[in-house]
This record gives C-alpha cells, structure tokens and sequence, in this order.
C-alpha cells in the first residue's frame, strides 16, 4: 500500500505518521486523508503517541523526494540544532549604504550585519567519508538586507579553513571570476542583496 | 548530374518485366523517409537490387527530395506516395498525391466544457479534499486518441480508482473527440491539426475541462506531376 505526503509517496505509514506529527497536523486531520478501515484503526490506534520524525531520520530516507517532504517540516534553526552544528566563527559588521525611498530620493541607512559559519560532520548527514571528500561541510548564515530572511549558505573548507566568517561570505561572491577576500568584502561592496 | 540516361534504361528494363516504379513518403518531424520500390503487378513489393548500378533507388529518393523539398528538420511535414513513369517525350515523372503541412501552430481555439456524471463522480468527489482527479486527452492529425484518466493523491492513503469510472469518463472523454475527428485535415488550407482536452473534478462533481483546438496550413496535390531530373 501506498501513502501519499504532498504528493511524494511512501510505503511506510509509520514514517507518514512520523512526519504528520512533525507538522503539527492534527489526529483529526490526519484521520480525514485515510479512507482504508485499517490504516484508520492506526492512525486511531497510533498517531497521539507517534514521535515527530527527527532531522536525522529524515536526512536517512534514501529518497530525495521523501527527503525534501520530510525537511521541508523543519525551520532551519532547528535543522542547524538538530545537526549538532558547530559554531566556528561569528562576526558582526557595521554597514552604512545608500538606499532609496519609495519617492527615488536616496538615504543613508546604517545596520549591523552578522555573519555566522559553522560546521557540521560528514558522518552526521550519513555522508560516507571517502578520501576524496571533505570530512565536514561548512556553512555561512547571512541575513538578506532585503528581505530580512536568513540563508544558511554552503561553502567549501578552502573557504572555511581560517574559521573566518567573513571570508565565508565574502567566497560566496565573484569578481572576474574569483572569489572575493575578506579584504575586497569588506572594502569594495558598495551595496548587496 | 546524374547518368539520366542510365537511370532511364534500368526503369525501361523494370516496366519490360512488367513491373512498376512506386514512392512513398514521410517527411517532417526530424527525419525524411522516402522509399522507392518495384512493385510487381500482383502488388507485391521489393526493393531495387542493391547491386545495380547506378544506384536507381539512392538517386531518384535524391532527386525527389530535392525537387519537391521535403522537411527534416522542424515543424514541417510532407507526407506522400506516387509512381514513376516516363513519358512520351522521354521524360522521368513522378506522379503523386500527397500531403504538405506546416505543424506550427497557426491558430489556437480554446473553448470548456463540462463533463457532468453523477454516478461515478460520487466515487471520487469524498477524496477531492487530499486528491486530484484529472483528465486528458489528444487527438494528433491522424485521428489517434489518446486519453488519460487519473486520480492523485496529495496526502493519505491510496485508494484504486474503480475500473468502471474510469472506463465510462474515459468514454466520455473519448465521444469529446468525435465532432473534431471528422474535421482533422479535410482540406487544403487551414485544417485542425490536432485537439487537446484537460482539467480535473471540481467540488461539485463534474469535471470543467479545457478544449484547444490548433490549426495548420496545409497544401494537397492531387493526380499531381513532377518532372525529375530536368
């Protein structure tokens, strides 16, 4: 039997449960999308006790598809937590920019700007270790000055490796081609976003 | 140039035995298929001996080709069958009927309508909340129909779409596509190329679908003639 979680399916309804619960779905919603006698009784049965499924058990679903179904019911934050995320390196930077009023008339606006860069274990995400890959992944969180919402950003050890959150951020970007230093970063960016 | 004089010997000697000189066509679509065949007068078919020499075949599908400029590549087809004769004056002709379209959608139509059918939407208007259920279909200028009946679920259990609401939307959908058939490619100019329908179950049962009708430009020959290698 097939059970369906946005359109992705599954074969374990334990997991859909799991996932569900996560979601904060109620037993009575649930028990709406379940039209079989018996997978009713479990739901009636089993749902009230199920445990939300866990970061870990959704990054070990060997379908991409169940895995972004699954993830999706996270909010980054607790991604990051439940991940055992390491911070390496927080940095604030003072920024001053010129901005535009909704009339087109330009204003100076000053903001304080974080960055922050972790690292996660290989092992940890189920990656197997292979000598010819990193043993880590490392991220940068940023904050978009535009829509104020924050990104957790990949970036490779080479960026990672002086455990400098700037010089993460600043790898993110490109200038002929090149990644830029923490340098440029911090001296040529007259505006982002 | 081609031996026009070689390729006029090896005909003569194939009408001697009584035979004749056929084509057929399909062109357009990415490919060009052009197949020219003896066939003998109880109707069977064989192709020219791969021996002969000049190489008949390869050169009249050239030549044919060439003069009547048939697609490959593109949304462009050419479909067609003829005999080769030559005639009085000594000339090769090719005799044909055929038909030339230009598969770019000129003109849509879009038009709904509903197909309403109590008794098997009862069966599915309960999963609608966490379901889908859709219908399509296509008719292409050859009059083939294909049609698709589905119901999806988003969230919960599956539950099989019984057999017979799917066999009676399918029929339904199916007598959709009969006034369209007998308009598919009728004539020269522009002719309805092919049918699209689809849209899925509202609330209340009946199924609101969307119909688009795409027109081709099309040119017949008739009875038509074509001189070859002149």
């Amino acid at each position: 039997m097939s059970y369906y979680v946005n359109r992705v399916r599954f074969k374990n309804l334990e997991t859909v449960m799991s996932i569900y619960k996560q979601q904060g779905k109620s037993q009575e919603e649930v028990l709406s999308f379940f039209s079989q006698p018996e997978n009713r009784e479990i739901i009636n049965k089993e749902y009230a006790q199920a445990a939300p499924i866990k970061v870990q058990d959704a990054i070990q679903l060997s379908n991409a598809e169940q895995r972004m179904v699954a993830l999706r019911s996270f909010d980054i934050e607790q991604i990051v937590h439940e991940l055992d995320a390491t911070l390496l390196d927080s940095q604030t930077v003072e920024k001053t920019q010129v901005r535009w009023n909704k009339d087109l008339k330009p204003y100076t606006h000053e903001y304080s700007d974080t960055y922050a860069l972790y690292k996660i274990e290989a092992k940890t995400l189920g990656i197997d270790q292979w000598w010819w890959r990193e043993p880590a992944l490392y991220f940068v969180k940023c904050e978009c000055p535009s829509t104020d919402r924050f990104y957790y950003l990949y970036v490779p050890e080479e960026a990672a490796k002086n455990n400098d959150a700037i010089e993460a951020i600043a790898w993110t970007m490109r200038f002929n081609d090149q990644p830029l230093s923490k340098q440029q970063y911090l001296n040529l960016m007259y505006a982002e976003t | 140039m081609a031996d026009v004089k070689k390729i006029k010997e090896a005909l003569e000697k194939i009408y001697q035995q009584g035979h004749q000189v056929k084509v057929t066509w399909d062109a357009g679509g990415d490919q060009t298929l052009c197949n020219v065949f003896i066939e003998l007068p109880d109707g069977t078919q064989k192709m020219f001996p791969d021996t002969s020499e000049p190489k008949v075949s390869y050169l009249l599908v050239y030549e044919i080709t060439d003069q009547l400029n048939l697609p490959n590549a593109g949304e462009f087809y050419h479909q067609g069958k003829g005999e080769i004769r030559i005639n009085t004056t000594d000339d090769i002709e090719l005799h044909f009927t055929s038909k030339a379209y230009d598969g770019d959608t000129h003109e849509v139509e879009s038009s709904t309508q509903y197909l309403n059918l109590p008794t098997w939407a009862s069966q599915v208007t309960p999963y609608l909340h966490r379901a889908n259920f859709t219908v399509s279909g296509d008719m292409y200028e050859d009059g083939e129909t294909s049609i698709y009946i589905n119901l999806e679920f988003i969230e919960g259990d599956e539950i099989p779409l019984p057999a017979l609401a799917k066999e009676n939307y399918e029929k339904a959908v199916s007598q959709l596509f009969v006034p369209y058939k007998k308009m598919l490619m009728q004539g020269a100019g522009k002719q309805l190329g092919s049918v699209f329908i689809w849209g899925s179950m509202q609330a209340d049962g009946q199924v609101k679908l969307a119909v688009e009708k795409y027109y081709n430009e099309v040119e017949l020959y008739q009875n038509h003639i074509q001189k070859l290698f002149v």
